[in-house]
């Protein structure tokens, strides 16, 4: 009764949950950001997944099939900033438009709670591969 | 397992093992929850109640290649969901992986509870002659 495996994919779910949750909280941190270390308005990052087998080679069918996830980057949104007409602002151009970060708070926040509640199911999934293995080793202990 | 008659034995053998990857393919999938174009599989026995979306109907995979063979023994099947994706390609449904997570494990501890109680039955057998 082997559960390296299911806690591996957890874990790999954990990790991919939890970079979700911190680039969603990077853009809505920097939601009004005119200022960026590229220069520009800050721009929205997104997060690229992507599954993967769990590296068994050796194993069976079923073993074979299992995959893991994974962030493959984070990727820069390229849609075009957000503009807005304040002529005072010391970021203004020669027309006082000021370029802001294309990011919607609600689309963060979305993206965030499922980051969340997705993070915590992976715990879930983790905390019953330790009580099944806790289990298995108690076979056979009556009373 | 020498605590057991042997039939039983296997069979409860049989069960342990396919929950024990059943519970792989879950957490699986629940770690591709949000991955885009994943598509959610399952371990199923043959004939059992466990229908995994019951209106869809489900392709099992091509593959010669044997699993474990107390799994082939008891004639599980790995099935891929075909439930329609979200806008991202993935299907997988949170709320089911949870049931299934949660129902495998109650019958995994079921079948080592039944396992154990053999085995405790089993020198009461043996003084009785």
């Amino acid at each position: 009764m082997s559960f390296f495996d299911s806690l591996a994919l957890s874990a790999g779910g954990l990790n991919v949950e939890r970079a979700r949750a911190d680039v969603a909280t990077a853009n809505l941190t920097n939601a009004n950001a005119t200022r960026s270390a590229d220069g520009g308005p800050y721009r929205r990052r997104d997060t690229v997944l992507e599954s993967e087998p769990i590296g068994r080679a050796f194993g069976d069918r079923l073993q074979r099939a299992l995959r893991g996830a994974r962030v493959k980057s984070i990727a820069t949104d390229n849609r075009p900033p957000r503009e807005i007409f304040k002529p005072g602002h010391p970021d203004a151009d020669a027309e006082g438009i000021v370029r802001l970060p294309n990011i919607s708070t609600i689309e963060e926040m979305v993206n965030l709670m499922s980051a969340q509640r997705s993070y915590e199911a992976n715990l879930e999934a983790m905390q019953v591969s330790r009580e099944m293995a806790q289990r298995a080793l108690r076979i056979g202990r009556t009373g | 397992m020498g605590l057991i008659p042997n039939p039983l034995s296997s069979v409860l053998e049989g069960i342990l093992a396919y929950q024990d990857r059943r519970h792989d393919v879950i957490s699986g999938n629940i770690a591709n929850a949000n991955t885009p174009g994943y598509r959610a599989f399952d371990l199923v026995l043959k004939g059992s109640m466990d229908q995994m979306q019951p209106l869809e109907a489900r392709r099992s995979q091509a593959g010669h290649l044997s699993m474990d063979e107390r799994l082939d023994r008891l004639g599980a099947r790995v099935m891929r969901s075909e439930a329609p994706g979200r806008l991202d390609g993935n299907n997988v449904s949170m709320e089911q992986e949870f049931v299934k997570l949660m129902e495998n494990r109650m019958r995994y501890n079921a079948a080592f509870e039944l396992m154990d109680r053999w085995g405790s039955l089993m020198p009461l057998a043996r003084e009785t002659r």
